[in-house]
């Protein structure tokens, strides 16, 4: 039985694969993308711009107002202005190219960090490149009376605010952009709580990010949305702030029909081949165990017959010169037990010959009922022996045309039958006619009959009724299949008929009439 | 010494009934498991010669219902099924031995001996005779002169037995025929002769000078045991 699931199994698990392989090849990822209301997301970046430009412009102005009054003012009061404005850290005020003043502002948050010295290009004082921050001199040129500008401290965090009040002053402001900013974001979480509340309640994919891309606020549920479908992105002198918008994203599984139908086709035919091969190797195992078990139950049957014959000739030998009649009888038996093997060595060979397509009829003149009789004196004194009764009705005398020695085996193997199985009944009724053109064999007993359920099995090869070792009775399971391959071959039937009371066999054969043959008187 | 038959097959059971008494035992037929138990409960045959396959109650069950009362009484399957695992199964069971048909008279009854031989050792312990130089065990079926065993059959037994109770005395040859063969056998005084005969070629050192078994011509046969 392992065997038989080493083949199933593995066609199963390839089944399986092939089910699932198809239904990953099957699917199919369809998104679909739902644009972002683009209108309130304009509305909300020109706020912020406007917001952004405000900051901007309020920042730079108070530098100015400063940088205006600088020149003029005490240092004190220049150094208070500057220490309220976030991110002012220092401010130098240039007299031509010469420096006038310089002041502390805010402070630093950490007393480590360097300022770094604020120089104009031909001053008076050496020039510092790694240290300084060195401011063009074509900055005090007449052209840039009123101008301001931006210079990045290089290598460093810093930024100077350059500023031209008057046509002799520069003044330039050292400031940290870090915390400049750090305001900036303060104050912008508390400004975004109005404008930025339709956007988080219509569910709008948004995000804000600013100076050093740090966001101020996510409302991108989907990471894995990809590149955004829309950047507002928005440049001041405070730094760059990005409004960015994605399209909501939807995923859809749906699967390829064809492919699904291949695959679930693959599949089918993986298991339909499994179940084939092991149907197959079943029946392969089962013949085997039938023709292993068949050659068993022959050799079983030549058993009983060659112990009687040996047994009995010994017995004979004994008996031979003082007890002569003893010795006949002895002798009958062994004869008796002869015609039980031929019987049996018949039906191998019948059953041989059909299997290899060998098997041949030989019709005949006959009389039916002489064939039966001839067999059925045969089995008499086993008959006898059992106390079986024998009673026929005669009425097959008429001359015909079939095989009288397949007549003779199908006869042998019935009474055969009811010898084994039914000899317990006592009684063997024979049935004989030949009317129109048709020969009728009927063999009834009165023994444990048939079961309903096995009316056609017990017609296949190798099948029998009695099977356990407490029937009593043994057998090859061929009898009745031979008796059938025999009739029908002869262009009749045999069947089981039913009865209440043992079984009954009626045999069926096209019987021609054949003038040539005479039957002779029945006996009286 | 009674054995017990048992096979579905009457030309079978006949017939090894005939082999069997003609050695003679007293035997019991049974055509089937239930009738073999009854008479097994009835006359305490032993030894058993069951068959397999038997309507009612196989051979198997018979076995195993003997065993559960009697585990000393030999029993033999004399079956036609000669697959190992029907002996295996057998021997499993409790049985002595395991014949497979076809089998001939000479090896059963070899078989049936050699259970008895087993299950009634000649040993000092046994019922024993002496006859001359010769030591007879009746329930073994044996005789011992020196070291050698010599095999006997249960009519071979039964005619020392009666020698030896008659020491002395002439045995006729019809009380020979009547004890040996049963009241019911009539065999010839050629068959009695015969037997003597063989006898003799077991038992005598010089068969044609017998010591044992001594000719009374017209009378029959008589032991002398002051010889």
């Amino acid at each position: 039985m392992r065997g038989i699931w080493l083949t199933f199994l593995p066609l199963l698990v390839a089944a399986t694969l092939a089910l699932w392989g198809g239904e990953r090849l099957a699917r199919r990822e369809v998104e679909t993308r739902t644009s972002a209301d683009r209108e309130r997301l304009h509305d909300f970046a020109d706020a912020l711009r406007a917001e952004l430009d405000r900051l901007d412009d309020m920042h730079h102005e108070h530098l100015a107002r400063i940088a205006g009054k600088a020149p003029f003012a005490v240092p004190e009061v220049t150094a208070k202005a500057c220490s309220d404005i976030a991110g002012t850290r220092e401010c130098h005020v240039f007299q031509g190219k010469g420096k006038s003043y310089a002041v502390s502002g805010t402070r630093p948050p950490d007393d480590s960090v360097r300022l770094p010295e604020v120089e104009i290009a031909g001053g008076k004082r050496p020039l510092n490149a790694r240290r300084s921050v060195i401011l063009p001199a074509e900055l005090l040129e007449a052209g840039n009376l009123g101008a301001s500008g931006i210079i990045r401290e290089p290598g460093g965090d810093h930024e100077i605010r350059w500023f031209r009040p008057s046509l002799e002053h520069l003044v330039a402001f050292t400031v940290d952009p870090a915390e400049l900013r750090q305001r900036v974001d303060t104050h912008l979480r508390e400004w975004l709580a109005g404008p930025f509340a339709p956007l988080r309640e219509s569910g709008e994919l948004v995000s804000l990010t600013g100076p050093g891309d740090v966001a101020l606020v996510t409302l991108q549920a989907d990471t894995d949305a990809g590149p955004a479908a829309l950047v507002m992105p928005h440049r001041t002198r405070l730094g760059e702030w990005q409004v960015q918008a994605w399209d909501r994203r939807q995923v859809a599984t749906t699967h390829d029909t064809a492919t699904l139908i291949l695959a679930c086709g693959i599949a089918a035919a993986l298991l339909l081949l499994g179940a084939f091969l092991f149907l197959q190797q079943r029946r392969a195992l089962r013949l085997a165990e039938e023709r292993v078990s068949f050659v068993n139950r022959v050799s079983h049957e030549l058993g009983s017959p060659l112990t009687n014959i040996l047994l009995n000739l010994d017995l004979s030998l004994r008996s031979l010169n003082d007890r002569p009649a003893e010795t006949r009888r002895r002798l009958s038996l062994v004869n008796e037990e002869v015609q039980r093997l031929a019987r049996l060595v018949s039906n191998v060979l019948t059953f041989s010959r059909g299997e290899r397509k060998t098997l041949e009829l030989r019709p005949a003149a006959c009389i039916p009922d002489e064939a039966v009789e001839a067999v059925l004196a045969q089995f008499q004194p086993s008959l006898e022996r059992r106390k079986v009764t024998v009673e026929w009705q005669r009425g097959a005398t008429s001359g015909t045309r079939l095989d009288p020695d397949a007549l003779a085996q199908i006869t042998g193997n019935l009474i055969s039958n009811v010898e084994k199985y039914a000899s317990a009944g006592g009684w063997l009724g024979i049935e004989t006619t030949m009317e129109d053109g048709r020969f009728q064999l009927r063999v009834r007993d009165r023994g444990p009959g048939i079961p309903p359920r096995q009316k056609e099995r017990i017609f296949e090869a190798f099948e029998r009724v009695h099977r356990g070792v407490s029937e009593g009775s043994s057998g090859t399971g061929l009898g009745l299949s031979i008796a059938r391959d025999l009739a029908r071959r002869m262009g009749g039937d045999l069947v089981l008929d039913s009865s209440e009371n043992g079984a009954v066999f009626q045999l069926d054969l096209p019987a021609p009439p054949h003038l040539a043959v005479v039957a002779d008187e029945p006996a009286a | 010494m009674t054995i017990l038959i048992a096979d579905d097959d009457p030309l079978t059971l006949e017939a090894l009934a005939a082999c069997i008494a003609d050695e003679g035992f007293q035997t019991l037929s049974a055509a089937d498991g239930k009738q073999a138990i009854d008479l097994w409960r009835e006359h305490r045959p032993q030894l058993l010669c069951l068959d397999i396959m038997m309507p009612e109650i196989d051979g198997f069950d018979v076995c195993r219902r003997v065993r559960a009362t009697d585990s000393a009484v030999p029993i033999l399957f004399l079956s036609a099924k000669n697959e190992e695992i029907d002996v295996v199964v057998g021997l499993g069971l409790g049985a002595d031995d395991f014949i497979r048909k076809p089998f001939t008279r000479a090896e059963v009854i070899a078989r049936i001996r050699a259970a008895l031989r087993r299950a009634h050792p000649a040993d000092d312990k046994g019922r024993r005779f002496t006859m001359d130089d010769l030591t007879v065990h009746p329930d073994a079926l044996l005789a011992r002169r020196e070291d050698k065993s010599i095999e006997l059959t249960r009519r071979e037994v039964l005619m020392l037995e009666l020698l030896h109770k008659n020491a002395g005395l002439p045995v006729a040859r019809d009380r020979f025929l009547d004890e040996c063969w049963g009241l019911d056998y009539f065999p010839d005084s050629r068959t009695l002769d015969q037997h003597v005969l063989m006898l003799r070629k077991k038992i005598e050192r010089d068969p044609a000078n017998p010591r044992i078994i001594a000719t009374v011509r017209g009378i029959g046969y008589r032991f002398e045991a002051s010889r």
